[in-house]
């Protein structure tokens, strides 16, 4: 049995049996969570029952089964807006069948309503952290540090090495590997976590579906050392901005990340790594050596951790602190965390 | 506005019903209030014939007028469904139905549904399963929500009889379903055990709204009629008293068809009805028996659920169900618009013995589970039914069945035209099956305990279901003093003995090798038969007790062999000499066997069939590639064998995979055209 808060952040935000009205995207569904709470309401009487209520704060269970005219009226919500909440409210049945078709096959949708939901994406990324997400496998690994590879998917052979050197140390410090699951570096690591009996978490940004359906993928999740996952439709196919998405949740979700090689200026490895340096999503450390691409120089200039070495790597894992024993927070806690923090 | 709601309501009764008087039960309009007023959920018990469908079609309107979605309405029981739906379209609410049977259709409907045109859309339980339903019609469906109904709800719970793996995956929906959507669960079932279970998994959103379950009239009889011949001289003798038409339950398929032959044979007009029937012919029996043009439906519990016929005057039981919500249930269709109906039970000898296969049989096995699920793991990619049967060593039909058991329990999910391990853990639920077998049998001690008791049947049946009645019904064989027992003609019965041994059953030649490549004609079969069912009322147990206990086949069977393919069979061409399959573990058993039934056809029989490597009983192999593989080179020709049409001859048939091999053989060397003969088919019971 799930909370209606959680249903109701699946059917706002989810893109699933969507085709009349656009669901909210992750910063829209912040700021109108930020809304309902704002205060004063526009009906102070009726806004402060329903606060009462709740004792606390509204969650997004609070704008179900409510007509246009009383989202206005209640929430002081704009007309279009409290048109799309009850647009995609209607489409409850339908959402709930594929929920529910979904979780059969092995596919759990997580909101940031659930428990299993990883505490450091929010912690990390606030209103930028994604209401919802679909993983498969183990999902407490979400919630355990992990050391992040990335870099590009045109990778020389000595980058590859890298990579597959990363992973393995990960493996051997009994930390999970966090990656893309894209061809070129993504894969190397992974395959090399893999074998050498390491966990891996990995965050894609397109097809969790298709990658599902390949027999080492599933022996991966039924050994259960691999949760994979997308805060996309499972069957997203792949976008330039999918894939910056989903670069952020990597630096969230790893104690420190790895850039093997970025081109200078230009691509996801680039776009993503300078975006984390500048908003402090994590810990970001770029490979000096053999096998670095031509931005790695630019992105240690941006602040970027230089290493050169694997003792280099597990200097920085030694000295950083674990972000899953800093907080352990419940779903309203995290709400009001959050809506303390108003954005832009 | 409830105010408002009441009489929007009743106004729309009256036009339902067509009578400007009709009042509403209190209960209907307290359902109706709380989902469309509310736009609750609410678990409706009421008996058949209530009149829940008034609930649901008038929600359906109300809420349609409100600007909802359409109504999506799960029922295993559609068919019984058109008049109602022909009522409903005088509110203006229009039907649509999706199901195995309309693909075709389904385009068109999903057109409809789209254009807002569909109020109600009735699926079976079944539909929720079908890939191209779920990904196409559902989210279509589902796009605007509307009123969610679940018939026969007790569906939902595995402590009834009535389980339906389907309905799991609704008790899961609903979990994911936030307030606001109405839900309306209907269920007839009088047992507050599975209520209780039913409630549990509900949750406590669901308001329960209750009528009575009071009936009154039906005369509960019980009997205890071991020998299979006294019971249909009874049945025949009884039935042709009654006033009124009735039905016959028995436990399996194979008994509706003796008996209702019987009871034709005695000049009664009887139809056999089980699941195995196609629908047009059950529905046309179903409405038959509504409109009083045939005197007794002889079936399964197929017929049930739902079948509402409140002038039905007599419900016999020609065996003894397992349990007494089960017999409650069928006997409780009798008579509940007559002021005197009849319920009557026999038991016979061989009631135990088919209860005990259907408890054994309700629960897939743990090893067999287990390793269908490794299979599917170790693989981690699709297989087809066929290439898990080459790896698990169970039949075909039990292989479906657990596969579906094991998609609802999210262990595989279907994939294209094969299966897939999901990637959710899952382990076999031995808790759940140890209770559910715990209560099976105490449920079994309960139907011993209502055949043998001299207090009141109804008081004590009612006891079992948890609705304590103290007053004895007054109505009952031992609460009236009148026993239905009676004495007969020992020809009559010497008749219903010679009527039973002629249960023949034809051997069906295989066409194909278990690789699915074709048996070349000439090196097929011919159609044989098997004297008897093994373990069976006429020859079976003969039969049984030559193989399990003498050592040696009865002379009488011997003359009802020669008698069968003399006289009834006939075989074309006939045959011109004997073969048998040998054995080395009891190497005489069918050889003497053979050349006794040989000489009594005037044939001669030959040992040309030898046997040169042991193998596992066929009857421990699962399925046909099993069974194939087990016996493919255990057999070879020794020397000479005559041409010309060859009887051949084996103890018992299942798999129909020895005969088989054995008549390729012949071929092989040159015989003419295989009559396979056995004495026993001991081919698994069915009971639907
Ligand atoms: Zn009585």
């Amino acid at each position: 049995m799930r909370c209606d808060d959680s249903l109701a952040t699946f059917l706002l935000v989810s893109r699933l049996c969507a085709e009349d009205v656009r669901p909210f995207k992750a910063s829209e569904y912040w700021s109108l969570l930020d809304v309902i709470n704002a205060d004063p309401p526009v009906d102070a009487e009726q806004g402060a029952d329903a606060v009462q209520g709740r004792g606390d704060l509204l969650g997004p269970g609070a704008l179900l089964n409510k007509g246009e005219d009383q989202l206005v009226r209640d929430h002081g919500l704009p007309d279009d807006i409290a048109g799309r909440i009850a647009g995609l409210s209607e489409r409850a049945t339908a959402v709930a069948f594929e929920l529910e078709r979904l979780d059969q096959s092995g596919i759990r949708t997580v909101t940031v309503f659930d428990e299993r939901y990883p505490r450091q994406w929010l912690d990390r990324l606030r209103a930028k952290a994604p209401p919802l997400v679909h993983a498969a496998g183990a999902l407490e690994l979400l919630d355990a540090p992990g050391l992040g590879v990335v870099g590009s998917r045109d990778v020389s052979h000595e980058g590859g090495e890298v990579a597959k050197e990363v992973a393995r140390l990960a493996a051997r410090r009994g930390l999970p590997l966090v990656s893309g699951g894209a061809r070129g570096v993504d894969q190397l690591a992974m395959d090399a976590a893999f074998e050498a009996g390491g966990a891996v978490v990995g965050i894609l940004a397109e097809s969790l579906s298709r990658k599902l359906k390949r027999p080492e993928v599933r022996r991966a999740v039924y050994d259960g050392g691999t949760v994979m996952c997308t805060p996309y439709r499972p069957d997203a196919p792949f976008s330039a901005g999918n894939a910056m998405g989903r670069n952020k949740l990597i630096y969230a979700q790893a104690t420190l990340t790895v850039v093997v090689a970025s081109d200078d200026g230009t691509g996801g490895t680039w776009s993503g790594a300078t975006e984390a340096l500048k908003h402090g999503y994590g810990t970001v450390a770029v490979w000096r050596g053999a096998g670095e691409g031509p931005g790695n120089e630019s992105l240690q200039q941006q602040g970027a951790l230089p290493v050169s070495g694997l003792e280099d790597v597990e200097a920085l894992l030694d000295s950083a602190h674990d972000p899953a024993s800093a907080s352990s927070l419940g779903a309203m806690d995290q709400l009001s965390l959050f809506t303390t923090f108003r954005p832009g | 506005m409830g105010h408002d709601l009441d009489s929007k309501a009743l106004a729309l009764l009256r036009r339902l019903t067509g009578d400007p008087a009709a009042a509403f039960r209190p209960e209907q309009l307290e359902a109706i209030a709380a989902l469309a007023g509310e736009r609750g959920r609410v678990l409706l018990v009421q008996r058949t014939g209530w009149g829940k469908s008034v609930v649901y079609f008038i929600a359906t309107r109300l809420l349609r007028d409100r600007g909802l979605g359409p109504t999506l309405l799960v029922s295993p029981l559609l068919a019984l469904m058109r008049n109602q739906i022909e009522a409903a379209e005088r509110l203006g609410v229009r039907a649509a139905t999706i199901n195995s049977s309309n693909r075709d259709e389904w385009a068109g409907v999903e057109e409809q549904i789209d254009a807002d045109e569909v109020d109600v859309l009735l699926i079976s339980p079944e539909r929720l399963a079908n890939q191209q339903f779920r990904s196409e019609v559902l989210p279509v469906i589902g796009r605007r929500s509307g009123l969610l109904v679940i018939d026969e709800a007790h569906c939902i719970s595995d402590w009834g009889h009535d389980f339906r793996p389907d309905y799991r995956r609704l008790v899961r929906v609903l979990g994911l379903l936030p307030a606001g959507v109405p839900v309306l669960c209907c269920t007839a079932t009088a047992n507050d055990r599975v209520l209780a279970d039913v409630t549990a998994q509900l949750g406590a959103d669901f308001v329960p709204v209750r009528g009575p379950l009071a009936r009154s009239g039906l005369r509960l009889h019980a009997l205890d009629k071991p020998s299979q011949a006294e019971r249909l001289v009874w049945l025949a003798s009884v039935i042709e008293e009654l006033p009124g038409t009735g039905i016959v339950y028995c436990l399996t398929v194979a008994d509706t068809g003796r008996v209702a032959a019987w009871l034709r044979s005695q000049g009664i007009d009887a139809r056999a009805y089980s699941g195995e029937d196609d629908n047009e012919y059950r529905r046309a029996v179903e409405q038959d028996l509504l409109a009083n043009r045939v005197k007794v439906v002889v079936a399964t519990s197929a017929l049930g659920m739902g079948f509402d016929k409140p002038d039905l005057a007599f419900v016999i039981h020609y065996q003894s169900p397992g349990s007494p919500v089960a017999y409650y249930q069928q006997v409780g269709r009798a008579g509940r618009a007559l002021t005197e109906s009849w319920g009557i039970l026999l038991r016979g000898v061989e009631d135990t013995d088919i209860q005990d296969y259907f408890i054994g049989a309700a629960f897939p096995p743990a090893g067999l589970a287990e390793r269908t699920v490794d299979l599917l793991e170790s693989r981690a990619a699709s297989m087809t039914t066929r290439e898990i049967l080459a790896g698990v060593n169970v039949t075909q039909g039990r292989l479906e069945n657990l596969l579906k058991v094991l998609e609802v329990e999210g262990a595989v999910e279907r994939d294209g035209r094969g299966w897939l391990r999901t990637l959710a853990p899952w382990s076999y639920d031995h808790g759940r099956v140890t209770s559910v077998t715990a209560l099976r049998r105490a449920e079994q001690e309960q139907m011993r305990g209502y055949i043998s008791t001299d207090e009141c049947r109804m008081r004590l049946l009612r006891g079992y279901l948890d609705d304590d009645d103290p007053e004895p019904c007054g109505l009952c064989d031992n609460c009236a003093g009148q026993s239905l027992d009676r004495a007969f003609d020992p020809a009559v019965v010497q008749q219903a003995v010679n009527f039973l041994r002629k249960s023949e059953r034809v051997i069906e030649p295989r066409r194909q090798f278990p690789d699915g490549k074709r048996i070349a004609v000439d090196n097929r079969l011919e159609e044989g038969r098997s004297l008897a069912v093994w373990g069976d009322g006429g020859w079976g147990r003969l039969v049984r007790r030559g193989k399990q206990q003498d050592g040696r086949f009865d002379e009488q069977i011997i003359a009802a062999a020669r008698d069968l393919i003399r006289n009834r069979w006939r075989p074309d061409p006939a045959p011109g000499w004997v073969a048998y399959v040998p054995s080395l573990r009891r190497p005489e058993l069918v050889r003497d066997f053979a050349h006794r039934l040989a000489q009594a056809l005037g044939l001669a029989c030959t040992d040309a069939v030898v046997k040169v490597s042991d193998t596992e009983p066929q009857k421990t192999m699962q399925n046909s590639q099993q069974q194939y593989r087990n016996i493919k080179d255990a057999f070879e020709i020794a020397g000479e064998v005559p041409s010309g049409p060859v009887l051949l001859v084996d103890d018992m048939v299942d798999s129909r995979w020895t005969l088989t091999v054995v008549g390729l053989l012949l071929r092989d060397a040159g015989t003419g055209p295989v009559l396979p003969f056995a004495l026993a088919d001991t081919a698994g019971r069915s009971a639907r």
